[in-house]
């Protein structure tokens, strides 16, 4: 994944959440399981890269 | 000769004459608040006590008996009473105990307002992109929560505003970075208001009444960090979270970057069991309809199997009858083979028959002129007897 400014980690977060709680539902779709599976393996690769690449900004602002 | 003056004229020369400010330092004594809105009470030394007069729009502290104080105001004759009073314009607490004792007063009275209620309190953006951090720039605990901060987590923008937080102008100057953030600069989701740790009066700003109620009053959620663990400060109570330190601060806004990712694989470790887990109870349900459908199908293939191997035995008991039979048949076909009476005649044999057809053996059984007939291996023929050699029938028969 290239790291570009559009890239959302707080909503790919939210959409990991998501897939997580979709799993804990009793009644589980297996093909639409696995697809979930891999966009959630996918989600944690990307946050993965995120988080070993971006650095913290200090802006001092100008009163 | 002394002009002579009205009473008026009297008390507005003389407020003339003693105009001007004063500080005047002494103990408070009389305290009391007339109608929600005047404040009176005594100035007070060994010697001397002075009456002071004060809004409680312009003061701020709220004050008890026994405090020490150092009043900035004015001296003047009040027309109508004739009474000599200070007018208050600002009151600075003198001594750590006059410090505890305001401490004590305003946070008996913000905890009455509900400024420090529980129920108020809010939950802190997770993740958040954009911190507002109001504190000195080049003090340690800036250093330090920036520092945590860096080791924690990443991606954050933090905005720093600058203030000063000791002295005269950190209160307001405090409370105008609430202001900014509030107001001008409104994209922080989270502000942090820190400062490292000192003596009651070094922390007296973050126990001012105007700064609590900016951090009470901020529509963004406030983390408070002023002070070492122990320290405690009213922007503590009136803000979202209290945080021990300025580190403690950082912990408290961000997660650890490694309890994340731990997070985020024990996600995908339980997204995967559960796939697992539903994986395994298709693939038991499967195994078990498969068990009842060929148990179904078994039981008539069994059945057939069953009569298929009966079969096979009768079968082979049949064969093996047959075999003793054909033996049985072979072994006399050939003893009948022996004893065929035409088997014989080829050798050279003939048989005679009476004319009856009855096969004769003895040749008494023939008379002469008797006919007979002689049957050879191909033919037959009739013929006579010519002779008979011995009479033993006819003898016979006369007896």
């Amino acid at each position: 994944m290239t790291m570009d400014k559009k890239f959302n980690f707080s909503k790919s977060y939210q959409e990991l959440q998501k897939i997580v709680e979709w799993f804990e539902k009793t009644e589980v779709d297996l093909e639409e399981g696995i697809a979930k599976f891999e966009e959630g393996t996918k989600i944690v690769k990307d946050l993965k890269e995120y988080l070993e690449k971006m650095e913290n900004k200090i802006k001092e602002l100008k009163k | 000769m002394l002009p002579v003056l009205s009473v008026s004229e009297f008390i507005e020369q003389i407020n003339g004459i003693i105009s001007g400010e004063f500080v005047v330092e002494g103990e408070v004594s009389q305290y009391k608040i007339s109608q929600g809105k005047w404040i009176f009470f005594d100035l007070k030394d060994d010697k001397a006590v002075v009456n002071c007069f004060a809004t409680v729009f312009n003061l701020s502290q709220p004050l008890e008996d026994g405090m020490k104080i150092r009043v900035l105001g004015y001296p003047k004759i009040h027309d109508k009473s004739g009474r000599f009073s200070l007018t208050v314009q600002k009151v600075e607490l003198v001594g750590e105990g006059s410090l505890k004792k305001a401490y004590v007063l305003l946070k008996k009275k913000l905890e009455d307002e509900g400024l420090f209620s529980k129920e108020r309190k809010r939950a802190l953006p997770y993740l958040p992109k954009k911190i507002g951090v109001i504190a000195s720039r080049d003090s340690a605990a800036f250093g330090d929560f920036v520092r945590i901060l860096n080791n924690r987590w990443c991606g954050v923008e933090i905005n720093i505003y600058h203030v000063v937080v000791q002295g005269e102008q950190a209160v307001s100057e405090i409370s105008d970075a609430f202001h900014f953030f509030n107001v001008t600069d409104t994209d922080c989701e989270v502000l942090v208001l820190i400062r490292g740790g000192g003596s009651l009066e070094d922390l007296s700003a973050f126990n001012n009444e105007l700064v609590v109620r900016a951090v009470y009053g901020s529509k963004i959620p406030v983390v408070c960090g002023v002070g070492h663990e122990r320290d405690e400060s009213l922007c503590d109570f009136s803000a979202d979270v209290r945080a021990s330190t300025p580190s403690n601060a950082a912990e408290i806004v961000v997660p650890d970057k490694r309890d994340f990712i731990a997070e985020l694989d024990f996600s995908i470790e339980h997204i995967f069991g559960s796939m697992e887990n539903k994986i395994l109870r298709y693939r038991r349900l499967v195994e078990q309809n498969f068990y009842t459908i060929s148990s179904i199908v078994e039981a008539p293939l069994q059945k057939c199997r069953n009569l298929m191997d009966n079969f096979n035995r009768i079968l082979l008991v049949l064969q093996n009858n047959l075999s003793v039979y054909q033996a049985f048949i072979l072994s006399a076909q050939r003893l009948f083979k022996n004893i065929d009476p035409k088997h014989v005649l080829q050798r050279g044999y003939s048989i005679v028959r009476d004319q009856n057809g009855s096969i004769i053996r003895k040749a008494n059984q023939l008379d002469a002129g008797d006919e007979f007939v002689i049957e050879f291996t191909e033919g037959r023929i009739r013929a006579e007897v010519l002779d008979t050699r011995t009479r033993k029938r006819k003898q016979a028969k006369l007896l």
